[in-house]
């Protein structure tokens, strides 16, 4: 193996040192696909926090809340005047931190999942 | 590197990504795969329309691979001419590699706009100075596009609700790919350069 290379390397040293170069690449990137896939195996395949990017109908698809409570609580421009705005977009037309927003955010989806899990806990009978 | 490939989709919409597309077909490295990922998580939660934006990016790729093929055809083409007026071997040699693209070339192309497409650009311009004809590239062209359009902007769509995890997953794929090309390229340089010696030595 050693002596194959040796003979490339004589022979073509670009074209050599090129070949290792992508392959100590291609060895990096496997080594991070594998981490990767042992990370997705324990991972339950859903966003975990909000980001100053996302917009309200994305939080709400995400993180599967009703997309009026997501606009409540970030208290969004409803229609928004130009289209689409994420929490970065409404914090600067507001006038607030977009880590107020993300805060705020991140209560009503915990609130929606905390009051729907007590729903789902009571029994028929509870009701 | 994701959150601001995220807010620039976010800011730009369906525009920002057909010029995405556009210009990393002509050696603009912009990471447009994982556009067209955020592109399509962002269809999934309403906030993109999606048959407008699969048709916008696949236009702005077929735009810019035409670009760089017309780009290769009028400069490439003057520069292999020139190359080859000076040395006869060279001139065998750009024979050689312009009678590959012409049997195979299409193929090349094809698999260069979606499969490994950060290498894309280099063999749209390398298929108009080698002078593929124009109808093979351009329907190799098109069907590869569209399976790369298609393939990045659903997989955003389906992968929504954990899109962070899913764009890494995918830049550290595109990545393992580009890598293994390339040096499955310069592995079969070398070797060429190695034969030839032994027939020069033999």
């Amino acid at each position: 193996m050693i002596h194959h290379i040796k003979r490339l390397w004589a022979a073509a040293p670009l074209a050599t040192a090129a070949l290792i170069g992508a392959s100590v690449f291609a060895l990096f990137f496997v080594i991070r696909l594998s981490v990767a896939m042992l990370l997705w195996h324990n991972s339950d395949h859903r966003e975990k926090d909000i980001e100053a990017w996302m917009t309200p109908g994305f939080i709400s698809h995400a993180f599967n809340v009703p997309h009026e409570i997501i606009l409540e609580a970030v208290d969004a421009p409803v229609p928004p005047p130009a289209g689409r705005m994420s929490l970065d977009e409404i914090a600067g037309y507001r006038n607030v931190e977009v880590s107020t927003l993300i805060t705020a955010a991140q209560t009503a989806v915990a609130t929606f999942h905390a009051n729907r899990k007590a729903g789902s806990d009571r029994g028929p009978d509870d009701r | 590197m994701t959150d601001s490939i995220f807010a620039a989709v976010t800011a730009y919409g369906v525009w920002g990504v057909m010029l995405a597309s556009f210009l990393s077909c002509l050696l603009i490295p912009i990471p447009t795969s994982l556009m067209m990922l955020a592109a399509g998580a962002l269809a999934a939660s309403g906030d993109i329309d999606i048959a407008p934006l699969i048709m916008a990016t696949f236009a702005g790729a077929v735009m810019g691979d035409q670009t760089g093929f017309f780009i290769g055809r009028t400069g490439g083409a003057r520069v292999l001419a020139r190359l080859g007026a000076r040395s006869p071997a060279r001139r065998s040699v750009i024979a050689r590699a312009e009678a590959l693209v012409d049997r195979r070339g299409g193929v090349g192309v094809f698999f260069s706009t979606w499969a490994v497409a950060p290498l894309g650009p280099y063999v749209n311009i390398a298929s108009g100075a080698a002078r593929l004809p124009w109808v093979r590239f351009t329907v190799a062209d098109i069907l590869g596009e569209m399976i790369w359009v298609n393939a990045y902007v659903w997989t955003g769509y389906v992968f929504a609700n954990n899109i962070s995890e899913v764009s890494t997953l995918m830049s550290d794929v595109i990545g393992l790919l580009v890598a293994t090309v390339v040096a499955a390229v310069a592995l079969y340089w070398a070797k060429g350069v190695l034969k030839a010696q032994k027939l020069k030595r033999g």
